[in-house]
């Protein structure tokens, strides 16, 4: 099947965004070449496109996507699938600053690192990371699976709800409010099963699971140290 | 609120050029103002000035007046100030000028004349050419497309908490230390405290804007012993609030970030040469084939980049 | 000499004739000393150590810092072991009242329109004034509902609202807590909020709304987000916003994917894509520092900025905000009228003002202040029967009275509107409380032209600041509004 290829550059960025829509409905893929890093590159996306982006794209790339598969070859910016409900994007590079900010379904597999608060607030979905993610990751993530298979920066899983985050590798420090536990046998094969079909299962992995601790759930102050932690 | 550029050169080059298109890439993240520092070819003695006056229709008396001031300190204009204008109210500078006996004493004096006529920067090398406008429109304006030198920061502005005259912009110079430049992004918490303390101490504050706080904190803590390295280090956790700021000397450029991450800075660099900015999209106009980035967005992060082989460790 | 006497006062002896000598002496009276009785007021029932007649500093006590209040506060935080957390609005009785600012209608100078007859124009539109937006919000009047979440209100509140405000062409906001059906399908016009929490918010949800509204903070408690208390968070609350049930729920404040208004501007314009510039794009901030974050908000790119003093209201948050946070609504509006006319915005974005609006009048002074349009919260609630005198045993078992009522933020709203109880909710019936904010609203509108009308406006957006007058010191002072009769304003 021929690709429909549509060249970024310096043109206006709602009229990319108007071709990118419409080049969904064909059903073919779509190839977007001379991205530049630019900003707001396939915001909205309808279910069951196929988009690669060829470069670097800039922040909310693939933002409140509802089903898309996006390829992002390189980097991308900031809130990377920030939003999604459905779909797949995949960063060949580094994701910037809260990739998958407040998502609420599909994955998103970044093969490098990821910057800060990635996850941050997040509702749902899978946020799968090779390399480590950054500062404050996780923070207010309210439901959904952050994993990464580097490691983790400073303030890790800060304030959870019911969120969770994997990491197997070494942890810079913990956020507030914070229990690592030891996964259960049947918890590590769902998290497989959401590494299987990237080809990312391990099982030397030596993983620590991040929940929340609960205690700034309730504002009574059963336990005033909790409060005085934040 | 703004959008911040570096740019290093491993010899004099078009890096006015460069800062131009670093910052037009950036333009929505303020469209205020927008200023740059570019280091030329230093003077063996002497100094250029840049600056401003506010009331056109004086101009001659107040660079009269500032000329008498600058005699008095032992220096005079080494030729004819060129004068930039256009339909605004106020007038730019260009000047250069013999040493004065003492600098800093000097530029207490001139600043007495700082409503009427105002030094924007001081060095052998360094100018900061700002205005109100676009990247393209203040370029155009200043020539600062044609500008030669090995490196230099630019700004866009979305004025917070001061006014959107030109003075106010950035970059900021470190009155009264020669040669060191600013752009800061980002928000000083405790600003009013910290501009006190440091008026206490002698220095003289120009605008209410809280960047020009951190090029004086910066230099004022080296001028107590600290290194570059140190005063960026210590600045982490001495000023409160966000930022991630970018000071210049001749000898290259350091950066500072705060503690809680809030404000990118992406670099890329390739053989010794180096760009820097708030977005991606901006250091690819320079880099423009695909290569890799680096993106500094932890919290407390610091650095130095050294021009050439030139160490900004001293 | 001895006849001089006589003009002295019986048994007292006149002192003209004493010598120097006599004067140095103690002065003893010429007469018995008073029985203590006499002297104490007894026979006023003045008692051992405690003088008769003086009630200030024993019976009521005297000290300015601590209060009754002041006391109960330090009892309540030292049993608590945190700050206490209430519903409403502020406490603080320093905030000036919009009753400080009056008319001063056409007289001879200028004439009026007649009150009964002649028509003046309430329509008002926002987000037209860049020309980016395909669909702008168009109201009959210039008035429309509050962002309050369902969450913090029940759903037949929420669809009250959206019925009442439709039948007089007006908005309501879905506030934090997402997209309720009910309220879509009441609502002819909804203003979708999206916090930084980001509950419920979809692609589905943006595109179904009729203007989107990204909020930075808000009048009752600005620099802090959102508060729902855990009996609030029911099954559905629950499911809409990912929580689990029953937990106190705080929100964060600053959004996930911008920090700062340099990066909002990218932010903006993914919402244009998304929503395909059909709507206009709100950002609403409580009031702290407007002169800035108006002209701020203004330049990265909203079409309307939403200015909430620090008198608006809230379903629930730490008492100490609402009492001593933010600016009051007239001084905001001012500082924001002046933000948008410097930076040249004045007309391509409209400004909406909120915080205590209580009437009509109020909502007129916010118009001649400088607002585009005004924002009700609490007075839509009061309108639907918040604080009206039914289940009065409820009220006292939460410890208040109608009109006394501050409760919301326990869910136990004796009158249904402030809860997610079924039984509660069942209290309200949102047929009625539809109508009844549709008259309010009408009745508010109908404030509004007759003070227009009166000062001689064919519209209610002329209204101006000439218009008014300050009866205090303070509130001129904070509104640069002149003085009543010396028509200067209050110079420093």
């Amino acid at each position: 099947m021929s690709e429909i290829v549509i060249e970024v550059g310096k043109r206006h960025i709602r009229e990319i965004n108007e071709e990118l829509q419409e080049a969904c409905k064909t059903g073919k893929p779509i190839r977007v070449v001379d991205t530049l890093s630019r900003h707001n590159l396939g915001v909205g996306l309808p279910d069951g496109a196929d988009i690669t982006f060829e470069g670097s794209v800039g922040y909310y790339c693939g933002g409140l996507n509802t089903g898309s598969r996006l390829t992002i070859e390189r980097n991308s910016g900031w809130a990377t699938g920030e939003g999604m409900a459905k779909g797949h994007i995949e960063v060949g590079g580094r994701a910037g600053m809260s990739c998958g900010a407040a998502m609420i379904g599909g994955t998103i597999h970044v093969k490098g690192d990821a910057g800060p608060r990635c996850g941050v607030a997040m509702k749902g979905g899978n946020i799968v990371v090779e390399g480590t993610i950054g500062y404050q990751s996780g923070f207010m993530a309210h439901a959904g699976k952050i994993i990464a298979l580097g490691g983790a920066g400073e303030s890790c899983a800060d304030a959870l709800w019911e969120g969770e985050v994997w990491v197997a590798g070494p942890i810079e420090s913990l956020g507030v409010d914070v229990n690592v536990i030891e996964p259960t046998a049947e918890e590590v094969a769902e998290v497989d099963a959401i590494l299987e079909p990237l080809g990312l299962v391990d099982s030397s992995r030596d993983w620590r699971k991040m929940v929340s601790g609960q205690r700034l759930w309730y504002f009574e102050a059963r336990d005033a140290s909790a409060w005085l932690m934040i | 609120m703004c959008g911040i550029a570096g740019r290093i050169l491993n010899a004099p080059g078009a890096v006015g050029r460069d800062l131009v298109a670093l910052m037009a890439a950036q333009e929505h993240r303020g469209a205020d103002s927008t200023g740059f520092a570019v280091y030329g070819a230093p003077m063996d003695s002497g100094y250029v000035l840049r600056g401003m006056g506010f009331n056109k229709g004086q101009m001659d008396a107040d660079l009269d007046l500032f000329r008498a001031t600058l005699r008095e300190h032992g220096g005079d204009f080494l030729s004819d100030p060129k004068i930039i204008s256009d339909a605004s109210k106020h007038y730019c500078f260009r000047m250069e000028i013999s040493d004065p006996t003492d600098l800093a004493a000097w530029v207490s004096d001139a600043d007495e004349l700082s409503g009427r006529i105002e030094i924007q920067s001081c060095g052998r090398s360094l100018e900061i050419v700002k205005d109100i406008g676009g990247a393209e429109q203040v370029s155009e304006k200043h020539k600062v497309h044609d500008m030669i030198g090995t490196h230099g920061l630019g700004h866009a502005r979305l004025a917070t908490e001061s006014s959107v005259l030109p003075n106010a912009s950035h970059p900021f110079w470190a009155r009264p230390f020669s040669d060191v430049a600013i752009v800061h992004n980002g928000q000083i918490t405790d600003y009013y405290t910290q501009r006190d303390h440091l008026r206490r101490a002698g220095y003289r504050f120009l605008t209410e804007n809280d960047s020009e706080l951190i090029a004086v904190w910066v230099s004022d803590q080296m001028k107590q012993g600290l290194t570059m390295e140190q005063a960026l280090r210590k600045s982490i956790t001495s000023i409160d609030g966000v930022f991630t700021f970018m000071i210049a000397t001749p000898d290259g450029i350091g950066y500072a970030k705060d503690r809680f991450a809030m404000k990118p800075l992406v670099v890329i660099e390739q053989n010794g040469e180096l760009a820097a900015a708030t977005e991606e999209q901006a250091v690819r106009t320079v880099f423009t084939d695909e290569c890799d980035v680096i993106n500094h967005d932890g919290p407390s992060l610091f650095g130095i980049w050294g021009v050439g082989n030139r160490s900004m460790a001293a | 000499m001895a006849e001089d006497n006589d003009g002295g006062q019986a048994g007292i002896v006149n002192g003209g004739d004493m010598d120097h000598a006599k004067i140095d002496a103690p002065y003893e009276y010429p007469f018995e000393m008073a029985s203590e009785d006499e002297i104490r007021f007894r026979d006023a029932g003045a008692v051992e150590g405690r003088p008769a007649g003086v009630p200030s500093s024993y019976d009521e006590g005297g000290s300015t810092r601590w209060t009754p209040e002041a006391i109960s506060e330090v009892h309540a935080l030292a049993q608590l072991g945190r700050y206490q957390v209430r519903g409403y609005n502020t406490f603080n009785k320093q905030l000036p009242t919009f009753d400080d600012l009056t008319f001063v209608p056409a007289t001879m100078t200028r004439l009026p329109l007649e009150g009964y007859r002649e028509k003046c124009e309430t329509k008002t539109v926002l987000g037209v004034g860049k020309g980016l937006v395909e669909k702008p919000i168009e109201l009959d009047i210039p008035i429309y509902i509050a962002s309050m979440s369902f969450g913090a209100l029940s759903a037949s509140a929420k669809a009250s609202l959206g019925h009442g405000a439709s039948k007089v062409g007006t908005m309501t906001c879905t506030g934090e807590g997402g997209m309720l059906e009910e309220e879509r399908a009441a609502s002819q016009r909804l203003l979708y909020q999206m916090s930084p929490a980001r509950y419920g918010v979809d692609l589905d949800h943006l595109r179904r709304a009729d203007a989107l509204e990204l909020v930075v903070g808000q009048g009752a408690k600005p620099g802090t987000g959102g508060l729902l208390l855990g009996m609030k968070v029911s099954p559905r609350v629950s499911k809409m916003r990912t929580l689990p049930e029953g937990v106190d729920q705080r929100s964060t404040i600053r959004h996930p994917d911008f920090l700062g208004a340099d990066d909002l501007a990218v932010k903006i314009e993914e919402l244009r894509i998304a929503t395909n510039y059909q709507v206009p794009i709100f950002i609403k901030m409580g009031a702290t520092r407007p002169r800035f974050d108006v002209a701020v908000a203004a330049k990265a790119g909203a079409d309307v900025v939403v200015v909430d003093g620090a008198e608006g209201g809230t379903g629930a948050s730490p008492e100490l905000l609402l009492n001593h946070t933010g600016i009051p609504t007239m001084s905001a509006i001012r500082a924001a009228r002046e933000a948008l006319d410097e930076c040249g915005m004045t007309g391509k974005v409209q400004l909406v003002a909120a915080g205590g609006i209580r009437s009509g009048v109020d909502a007129a002074k916010c118009l001649a202040l400088g607002a585009d349009a005004v924002m009700i919260g609490n007075a839509s609630m009061i309108a639907m029967g918040c604080n009206s005198p039914r289940y009065l045993e409820d009220y006292a078992a939460l410890g208040t009275s109608p009109g006394a009522c501050h409760h919301c933020h326990t869910g136990r709203c004796p009158v249904g509107i402030a809860t997610q109880d079924p039984e509660l909710e069942k209290r309200m019936d949102p047929t009625a409380g539809a109508e009844r904010v549709a008259r309010y609203l009408t009745a508010m509108t109908m404030e509004i032209t007759a003070l227009a009308k009166a000062c001689g406006k064919s519209s209610v957006h002329n209204l101006e600041v000439e218009d008014l007058r300050a009866l205090s010191l303070q509130a001129s002072a904070f509104t640069g509004v002149k003085m009543a009769g010396i028509d200067r304003a209050y110079d420093w």
